[in-house]
C-alpha cells in the first residue's frame, strides 16, 4: 500500500530536453501495525538533464504487510 | 490572476468531493500500471486481503491533493514542492473531500506555503498534505 510522496520540483521541462531519471531504494524496516508486522520501503527517484541539472527529486514510501 | 498581495494566511482553497466507483479506480490502476486486485476485486480485498471493502488508492488521493493546490495556482506560479502522508484507508463507497489553506507568505521570494487535506464524511484527516507554490513575478501589482 501506499505511505506517502515528497516531491521538489527544481524547473520546469521543455520540448529538447534530455532527462535522467535514477530510482534506488533507499531505506527498508519494519513497524509493528495494528494488525501484524509492516515493512515500509523508501524509494527516490532523482530527473537530471543530460547535464546534471537538477529537475525533480521524488521520494516515495510504501508498505507492505 | 493571484496577487500575492491580495493573499490572506488563513484563505481556504475550493472544497471539491470526491465519489470514487469501482470503474473509475479500475481505470485509475489500468493506468498507473498497478494490478493489486485491493482496487477492483471485491471478494479478493475482504477475503484474502481482509479489508473491510475496496481500497481508494492513497496516490489517487495524492493527485486530488495536488490537484487542490494547481487548480487554485492555475498559470499564475508554479509548484516548487508537495508532500503527503497517507494516514488512514478508505473504501469504495465513501465520499473523500480535498482541500487546504494558506499558512504562509513570503513576498520577497514569492513563495506561498499550503496547507492541504483529504478528509472522509466523518471528518477526519485521512491524508495530509502541504505545498510550496512560487507565484509567477509578473504577477506582482503593477508589473508588466
Amino acid at each position: 500500500m501506499a505511505g506517502g510522496t515528497k516531491l521538489r520540483l527544481h524547473r520546469s521541462i521543455r520540448p529538447g530536453d534530455v532527462l535522467v531519471g535514477t530510482r534506488k531504494i533507499v531505506n527498508v524496516y519494519e513497524k509493528q501495525g495494528s494488525t501484524g508486522p509492516l515493512i515500509f520501503t523508501v524509494r527516490e527517484l532523482t530527473i537530471t538533464t543530460a547535464d546534471s541539472e537538477p529537475v525533480m527529486e521524488e521520494i516515495q514510501t510504501s508498505i507492505a504487510r | 490572476m493571484l496577487n500575492i498581495q491580495d493573499l490572506e494566511v488563513g484563505s481556504q482553497l475550493p472544497q471539491r468531493e470526491y465519489t470514487a466507483s469501482n470503474v473509475s479506480l479500475f481505470l485509475y490502476n489500468a493506468a498507473v500500471w498497478n494490478p493489486h486486485r485491493i482496487h477492483y476485486d471485491e471478494r479478493y480485498t475482504t477475503e484474502i486481503e481482509a479489508h473491510p471493502g475496496i481500497v481508494i488508492d492513497g496516490p489517487l488521493q495524492g493527485d486530488w491533493l495536488c490537484q487542490v493546490a494547481l487548480n487554485w495556482l492555475g498559470d499564475d506560479g508554479i509548484l516548487s514542492t508537495f508532500n503527503y502522508t497517507n494516514r488512514r484507508a478508505a473504501y469504495l463507497g465513501e465520499t473523500l473531500i480535498s482541500g487546504g489553506r494558506i499558512v504562509a507568505i513570503n513576498e520577497n521570494t514569492q513563495e506561498v506555503d499550503l496547507e492541504l487535506f483529504i478528509k472522509n464524511e466523518a471528518g477526519n484527516v485521512i491524508t495530509p498534505g502541504s505545498a510550496c507554490v512560487t507565484i509567477a513575478s509578473s504577477n506582482l501589482r503593477g508589473a508588466g
